[in-house]
């Protein structure tokens, strides 16, 4: 259901996009109002972000871990179902803010005062309250897998052998628990603001940089709550294609805590135009690219698990190796807008669209799309249709490239983004790609959407493992019985399954460390 | 169903996460009252 439920969001911010790039597919263009712009472009970060990619892997997170630890469920199976239900509910409460009168939220996902004080009608209320529940469904999620990882690991299954999803799941949880009350502390006191009279956001006494603070104290946490379940998803995918062990297990461990730690102290690197002294604008800047050392050592990870591997290009290997690629594309673009000299000219341009996309927008697509052809056969018990998948992936793959890349060449001649429409006929060749690219990846994510319906009734029936993986889920049937395991096989490192084939091929056991 | 012990300590890092959170939400309120009105 949350899977279900999330993939539907993903659909509607998919739609708000075409609208979005269908508006700007040329200059002076009028396809939408200049409000409903503000009101599409405002849900659709609202959406992909809030009800699509951290609950997804939320989604994933529920499915998997108690299947990759051994565990018969999450810990608390009830409050699962609570987070399940308020993610819905989030969303229906947000949304419902079409229907009354004012619209829907029009001040951006990051909501900015004083605009978005100032800002009528009712919708950026309907907007923080839906936040709110989200945030508590999340705050609920994150707390039942961290029960569930600390607590519920089958005999055998030490933290030092936990598969690299799990791992993530356990970092994005804390990293929730830790920011997550900071957000929606922030947005009680924008709720006040706009309706019993407070004034904490007041720009007389430099209120919008205080919600600057606390918003991206939050918010830039949350790129890696979204990417590192992502990263999570690579690392157990990229090793089974590879035919090979992962490439340094606990330098993948240590770098994903080390991101995150680092992701608590580089909020600043979003806010260089506000004027911070310079020793300040130096720190964020040497942390912001401090990140890009444990980002590194995952991309060598990656293709030190690769190199010199049976590679077999199966749709989920695609995906992972696009993802490797196009991440790396995202990170390049990175370290320009981390380093604030460069960044004060590029702020808010379209370089910066670009950028966030590939970092971002390739988690959903590649790493989640990757994840789901991965794991879909242990969660329908069929196969997907492999032919159509690697079709899709491919349009996918040029689709995303196509929508992204231009942005970086239009930011960097100066669009701004976040405007409705624009008058230089010097970018219309390359917005007019972007759009076409837009529908393009479109096209590749209905065709995968239809091959996992279209398999649910015709695909061919899944063994237990079927791509030869190590990890406990794949020991299972596919689909799991409702108590996930009949019984467990012994547990003496990272690969289980991998050492009970060596041991059927009469190799002699793994001696546990 | 868990073992009792299981449950327990379920229980109490649930309870102690939660109180975290609280603690969280509770001081970002009184940063914004005392960068405001302090």
């Amino acid at each position: 259901m949350y899977l279900y439920t999330t993939f539907f969001f993903f659909a509607v911010g998919g739609l708000m996009a075409l609208a979005i790039r269908l508006q700007l597919e040329h200059a002076n263009n009028q396809v939408v109002s200049a409000e409903s712009y503000d009101r599409l472009f405002t849900m659709h970060g609202t959406t992909m972000i809030f009800l699509f990619v951290i609950p997804v892997m939320a989604a994933f997170g529920n499915y998997l871990v108690p299947l990759q630890i051994g565990a018969r469920d999450m810990a608390f199976p009830r409050l699962n179902a609570a987070s399940y239900w308020l993610v819905l509910f989030g969303g229906i409460v947000m949304y419902s803010s079409f229907l009354w009168g004012g619209g829907a939220a029009d001040a951006g996902w990051t909501a900015y005062p004083p605009l978005s004080v100032l800002s009528p009608g009712h919708g950026l209320d309907l907007w923080i309250v839906g936040l709110h529940i989200l945030g508590l469904a999340s705050l609920l999620g994150a707390i039942n897998f961290i029960c569930t990882i600390h607590n519920m690991r089958a005999p055998g299954m030490r933290l030092s052998r936990m598969p690299l999803f799990t791992w993530a799941i356990d970092v994005y949880a804390v990293m929730l628990v830790v920011s997550g009350p900071v957000f929606a502390g922030a947005l009680t006191l924008l709720l006040l603001d706009r309706n019993y009279g407070t004034s904490f956001y007041q720009p007389a006494t430099h209120g919008p940089i205080l919600y600057q603070h606390l918003f991206w104290f939050y918010s830039h946490p949350v790129v890696y709550v979204m990417a590192l379940p992502g990263f999570g998803m690579i690392s157990e995918i990229v090793p089974v294609f590879s035919r090979k062990p992962l490439f340094g297990y606990k330098a993948l461990v240590y770098s994903l805590v080390a991101i995150a730690f680092l992701g608590f102290l580089v909020w600043g690197h979003h806010m260089f135009a506000v004027g911070f002294s310079t020793p300040l604008q130096v720190w964020f800047m040497v942390a912001s690219m401090a990140i890009g050392v444990p980002t590194g050592v995952k991309i060598f990870n990656w293709i030190g698990t690769m190199w010199m591997g049976r590679i077999r290009f199966e749709p989920p290997m695609l995906y992972a190796v696009a993802f490797v690629g196009l991440f790396m594309i995202g990170g390049l673009s990175g370290i320009f807008v981390a380093a604030f000299p460069i960044d004060l000219y590029v702020t808010d341009s379209y370089f910066v669209v670009a950028h966030f996309h590939y970092v971002l927008g390739t988690v959903p697509v590649f790493a989640v799309l990757g994840g789901l052809h991965y794991w879909y056969p242990k969660m329908s018990g069929r196969m997907l249709d492999r032919a159509l998948a690697i079709r899709a992936f491919w349009i996918i793959f040029v689709g995303f490239n196509m929508t992204f890349f231009p942005m970086h060449d239009l930011g960097l001649s100066g669009m701004p983004r976040r405007v409705s429409t624009y008058t230089n006929h010097a970018w219309d060749a390359a917005n007019l790609i972007s759009t076409i690219g837009a529908f393009v990846l479109a096209t590749g994510v209905l065709m995968v959407l239809w091959n996992c319906l279209h398999s649910l009734r015709v695909g061919r029936i899944a063994p237990a493992d079927p791509w030869g993986a190590n990890s406990l889920e794949w020991y299972t049937s596919s689909p799991p019985p409702p108590h996930n395991f009949d019984e467990l096989p012994p547990i003496r490192s990272e690969r289980p399954l991998y050492d009970l084939r060596r041991e059927a091929a009469g190799a002699p056991a793994a001696t546990g460390d | 169903m868990l073992d009792r012990p299981t449950a327990q300590r379920n229980l109490t890092l649930a309870l102690k996460l939660a109180i975290f959170a609280a603690l969280m939400f509770a001081g970002t309120l009184l940063v914004g009252v005392l960068v405001r009105y302090g």
